[in-house]
């Protein structure tokens, strides 16, 4: 479900941030820090180092206040700044270019006229379960930086592929590439660990 | 109908959300028909939904954390206001 969002057309909260006035500030940080802060958890940093990108984030958003023009979301601003803070913590960015892995093990699924040949083994989603949280998080740490991003932009934030590929600066269809291998990559995971039978 | 693997690529891309009326209903009834992309279709849910679950479990700043981050923006304001005092 989407999250709440100050939408790009409100001129004067705009201009109140352009201005850098301390109510402006202070109500984009209550209305956002916990979201940036969550993103941050999600990328799999420990709650003091979240905490501190967190506020690395929103100070660089005060710092760059005055470029502020509104074409954007104020959170798809916030977070492409957090993203870029995680890019420069864990330079994971160079493999997301390249063929993925998991591609290859989508592909071995299906049969040349495209059925499958290795269904999912699960009858139900149902079978993943809360007692998983714990798997999920071990099969995240697998993942690139911009894979798991997406993922968690996508599915946590609720935010649209568009607003997506504002924030990690890459083109609509590969937030789709990103999203198709995030989210098989994390099912093929908890498959492995019997977890989808 | 359309294939197995162009139903499964097709929700695992969200490319769905965005197909046209015949685009949807062709998904609809290749689900109808096929359990093995029913299932799959289950699992993406529930992969999103449980993932949101767990990160909801963990969502708030300590509202120490929280007011440090305020002041330090308070205190980034200033001194950006004080480096250019004609910003809007």
């Amino acid at each position: 479900m989407p999250r709440e969002d100050v939408p790009a057309s409100d001129n004067r909260l705009n201009a109140r941030i352009r201005a850098r006035d301390p109510e402006a500030i202070r109500s984009v940080v209550e209305r956002y820090a916990d979201q940036i802060f969550r993103a941050a958890r999600g990328a799999g940093l420990s709650r003091q180092e979240a905490e501190d990108v967190s506020q690395a984030t929103f100070v660089t958003f005060v710092e760059g206040a005055s470029r502020f023009e509104g074409r954007s979301h104020v959170r798809t601003w916030l977070f492409g700044i957090l993203f870029r803070k995680l890019a420069e913590m864990r330079r994971h960015l160079s493999r997301d270019g390249q063929m993925d892995d998991i591609e290859t093990v989508v592909e071995e699924r299906f049969d040349v006229d495209g059925g499958w040949s290795q269904p999912p083994t699960a009858a139900d989603g149902r079978a993943i379960s809360h007692e998983i949280r714990q798997e999920i998080g071990d099969c995240l740490r697998g993942f690139s930086l911009q894979q798991r991003m997406a993922f968690l932009l996508r599915e946590v934030e609720g935010l649209t592929t568009r607003e997506i590929h504002d924030i990690l600066g890459v083109t609509e269809s590969n937030v789709g590439v990103l999203l198709f291998r995030a989210r098989n990559r994390l099912r093929e995971c908890l498959e492995s660990k019997g977890f989808a039978r | 109908m359309m294939s197995c693997k162009e139903t499964t690529e097709g929700i695992a891309t969200d490319r769905f959300a965005s197909a046209g009326f015949f685009t949807r209903l062709s998904l609809r009834f290749h689900l109808f028909m096929c359990r093995h992309c029913r299932s799959y279709a289950s699992q993406i849910r529930s992969l999103g939904d449980t993932t949101r679950c767990l990160c909801d479990d963990d969502p708030c700043l300590s509202p120490k954390a929280r007011q440090a981050i305020l002041d330090s923006c308070l205190e980034a304001a200033s001194r950006e206001e004080a480096a250019d005092p004609k910003a809007e």
